[in-house]
C-alpha cells in the first residue's frame, strides 16, 4: 500500500452539532473530510464503496481562535462568530497503490477543511505495515464497537453532492481519538485486537474496508 | 488543469493588522489583543484568511477598476449578485446565494478559484508582540488607561489560483459547481419568481453580448476576459493595501518577498518551512525550496520559478537565492531572481500565455 503525507498550516473540521455562535473544530477529520480530499485529488466524487481500504492518521501542533464576520439568517446586520482552527498539521493517508497518480497531480486544490486550509503533498511512498496486537491508535476516528474510550460523536461518513447545499448521506457514531501525546494517553488508547502498525509514526492505524454503509 | 501558486512574506515591522478584540479574562478589561495561534507554549500572531481576501478584493477595485459585485438584502439574507459574468470578483472569489421560494430551490454556489491561507507570523509572540500601554487623555479630566497589543514580525502566506476555473462557469448539480441556473431551469421558473427569471435572462443575455461560449453545462468567457481577470489577481499583490490600525502603524503590506510558479496539480509546495525562525532570526532554507521544487518537477509547468525580493529586505539571503538559481537551473528549471514587482509582472505574463 502507499502512504501520502499531507501538510497544512491551518485545518478545520466542522463539529456537526454546533450550528451558530461558537464553532469549534473536531481534533481529527471525520471520514467525510477524507472523502472530500480523495475527491479533490481524483477530480470527481469518490465513494468509499469503490475503495478497498483506507486508513488515516492526523496530527496537529496547535490551535487558535479566529473571528469571522457572518451574515446570519433572520438578521440584516452582521454578526461576529468565533471559529477554532488547528495549526501546523500533518495528515497521513493509507491507500491502495493506484491512488499514487491522483496525489502526484491532484485535479483540484487540496484542502484540510475550508478554502483557507491550503495543503500540500509532502511525500508519497510505499509502506509495509505489520500486524500487531495491543498497540495504541489515534489521530483518527474508530467505530464505537472497538471499545476504545473517547469522545463519541455522530459523524458524517459520506456526503451526497447533487443536493445543494450538499447533504450527509451516511452518518454513524464514532469514537474520536486524538493523536496520543504521552504515555498515559497511549495506554488509554491501546487496542487489544489486531491492528496494522506504522513503525515510523509509532502508531496503530485503523483501516476501513469496503466502508459503504458498513461502519 | 493549471494552478498559479505562490508564497509571500509581509514585513510587518510595527503592526496590528487583525485584532481579536478586548480580552475578557483580564480584570480591567482594557486590553485589546491581536489574533494568535497557539503551538505548545508559544503563540504566533496571524491575520485571518478572509481579511487578506478582503484587502485583495478592494485592491482589485481600486487599482484595476474591478466593478465589484453589489450586496443585496433579500428576505433577511445578504449576498452578492452571484453574477460572475458581469462581476469579476464573483468569478474569482466565489459566492453562495441561497434562494428557496415555496418548493423551488434555486440556490447557486461557486467555489472560489482563488484560495489563500492566513498570514502567519514567523516569530512567536514572545519575540514579536508588545502590549502598548496608552492613555486616552485631553488636558481636562482623568486620563483613561488602555492597553493594545501590536507586533513586529514577518508574516508568511500562501495562495493558489485555479486558472481553469477563472471565467468558466459550470452548471452542474453539485455543491460549489452550480454557478448559475441552466436555460431549462430558467424557463421553468414559476410566475412567483418572475424577478429571478428576468434576472437570469439578463445574465445570459449579457454573456451572449460579451461573446461567451455557452452550452448546457458550462459557460466560458472569451479568453481575453479570462486572461485579464486571472493576471490582474496576481498583479494586485503589488499594490495590495489594507489592515487594521493603519492610522497608527502605517504598515506596508505589499510582499517584500514572493515565490511564484505554475503547477499542473492542486498542491502548493510552498506550504512548508522554506522560511523559518531560528533563535529570533528569520532564515531562508535554500535546500528546502530546491527539494520541494524538484519533487514537483513533473508538474511544474512551465518549468520556471519566479522569486522576487525587495532589496532592503533580508539582505543576507542573496547567496542562498543564488544557490536556488544554480541548483534548479542545473536540473532544468529556469529561475528568475529579481525584484518583487518584476517577478509579479513576469509571472502575470506566463498566466496570460496559458490562455492563448
Amino acid at each position: 500500500m502507499m502512504r501520502v503525507k499531507i501538510k497544512s498550516w491551518t485545518a478545520s473540521f466542522r463539529y456537526p452539532t454546533f450550528q451558530s455562535g461558537y464553532q469549534p473544530t473536531l481534533p481529527v477529520p471525520p471520514l467525510s473530510t477524507i472523502q472530500g480530499i480523495l475527491s479533490a485529488a481524483r477530480g470527481e466524487i469518490v465513494s468509499f464503496k469503490e475503495i478497498p481500504f483506507v486508513g488515516y492518521v492526523f496530527m496537529s501542533e496547535g490551535k487558535g481562535i479566529d473571528l469571522e464576520r457572518i451574515y446570519a439568517l433572520g438578521k440584516t446586520e452582521t454578526d461576529v462568530m468565533r471559529r477554532e482552527v488547528l495549526f501546523d498539521n500533518t495528515l497521513y493517508l493509507y491507500l491502495p497503490d493506484e491512488w499514487k497518480k491522483y496525489f502526484k497531480k491532484p485535479r483540484f486544490q487540496l484542502l484540510l477543511g475550508r478554502s483557507s486550509d491550503i495543503a500540500t503533498v509532502e511525500k508519497i511512498e510505499n509502506v509495509e505495515l505489520e500486524e500487531r496486537v495491543n498497540i495504541p491508535v489515534g489521530g483518527t476516528i474508530v467505530p464505537v464497537v472497538s471499545g476504545l474510550p473517547g469522545l463519541v460523536h455522530a459523524l458524517p461518513v459520506e456526503f451526497d453532492y447533487p443536493t445543494i447545499p450538499r447533504r450527509a448521506k451516511t452518518v454513524k457514531p464514532f469514537t474520536i481519538l486524538p493523536f496520543p501525546r504521552n504515555a498515559a494517553q497511549r495506554r488509554r488508547q491501546t487496542y487489544s485486537g489486531k491492528l496494522l502498525y506504522d513503525l515510523e509514526i509509532d502508531i496503530g492505524v485503523w483501516f476501513y474496508e469496503g466502508l459503504h454503509g458498513e461502519v | 488543469m493549471r494552478f498559479a501558486a505562490g508564497m509571500i512574506l509581509v514585513d510587518a515591522s510595527h503592526s496590528a493588522l487583525n485584532m481579536l478584540g478586548i480580552d475578557e479574562t483580564t480584570p480591567e478589561r482594557t486590553v485589546t489583543r491581536v489574533k494568535k495561534l497557539r503551538k505548545g507554549s508559544l503563540s504566533y500572531p496571524y491575520v485571518s484568511p478572509q481579511a487578506w481576501r478582503y484587502w485583495w478584493r478592494k485592491t482589485l477595485a481600486e487599482h484595476f477598476e474591478w466593478n465589484l459585485s453589489p450586496m443585496f438584502r433579500e428576505e433577511k439574507q445578504v449576498f452578492t449578485a452571484a453574477n460572475p459574468i458581469e462581476y469579476p470578483d464573483d468569478d474569482v472569489f466565489g459566492y453562495m446565494r441561497a434562494i428557496k421560494k415555496g418548493n423551488v430551490n434555486i440556490t447557486v454556489t461557486r467555489m472560489s478559484p482563488l484560495k489563500n491561507s492566513p498570514l502567519i507570523s514567523l516569530l512567536p509572540d514572545r519575540s514579536s508582540v508588545t502590549p502598548d500601554e496608552g492613555y486616552a487623555s485631553r488636558h481636562e479630566g482623568d486620563p483613561v488607561p488602555y492597553t493594545q497589543e501590536f507586533y513586529s514580525t514577518v508574516l508568511k502566506g500562501v495562495f493558489s489560483l485555479d486558472l481553469d476555473f477563472v471565467g468558466r462557469f459550470t452548471i452542474i448539480d453539485k455543491a460549489g459547481f452550480k454557478n448559475l441556473l441552466s436555460k431549462d431551469e430558467i424557463s421553468k421558473l414559476p410566475k412567483s419568481l418572475s424577478d429571478v427569471k428576468s434576472e437570469y435572462e439578463s445574465i445570459l443575455q449579457k454573456a451572449r453580448e460579451m461573446n461567451a461560449q455557452i452550452d448546457d453545462r458550462e459557460i466560458f468567457m472569451p479568453k481575453e476576459i479570462r486572461k485579464k481577470r486571472a493576471s490582474e489577481v496576481i498583479k494586485a499583490l503589488r499594490y495590495i493595501f489594507g489592515g487594521a490600525k493603519q492610522t497608527q502603524y502605517l504598515t506596508d503590506i505589499t510582499p517584500k518577498f514572493i515565490i511564484l510558479a505554475m503547477f499542473d496539480g492542486g498542491i502548493n509546495p510552498f506550504v512548508s518551512d522554506i522560511v523559518y525562525e531560528d533563535r529570533g532570526e528569520i532564515r531562508f532554507d535554500s535546500e528546502a525550496l530546491i527539494s520541494r521544487i524538484l519533487e514537483f518537477k513533473e508538474i511544474i509547468n512551465p518549468r520556471k520559478l519566479f522569486i522576487g525580493k525587495d532589496k532592503g529586505f533580508m539582505r543576507g539571503w542573496k547567496d542562498e537565492l543564488e544557490k536556488v538559481k544554480d541548483s534548479l537551473t542545473e536540473n532544468g528549471v529556469e529561475v528568475a531572481v529579481t525584484t518583487v514587482g518584476d517577478a509579479i509582472v513576469k509571472f502575470a505574463e506566463e498566466i496570460e500565455a496559458y490562455y492563448d
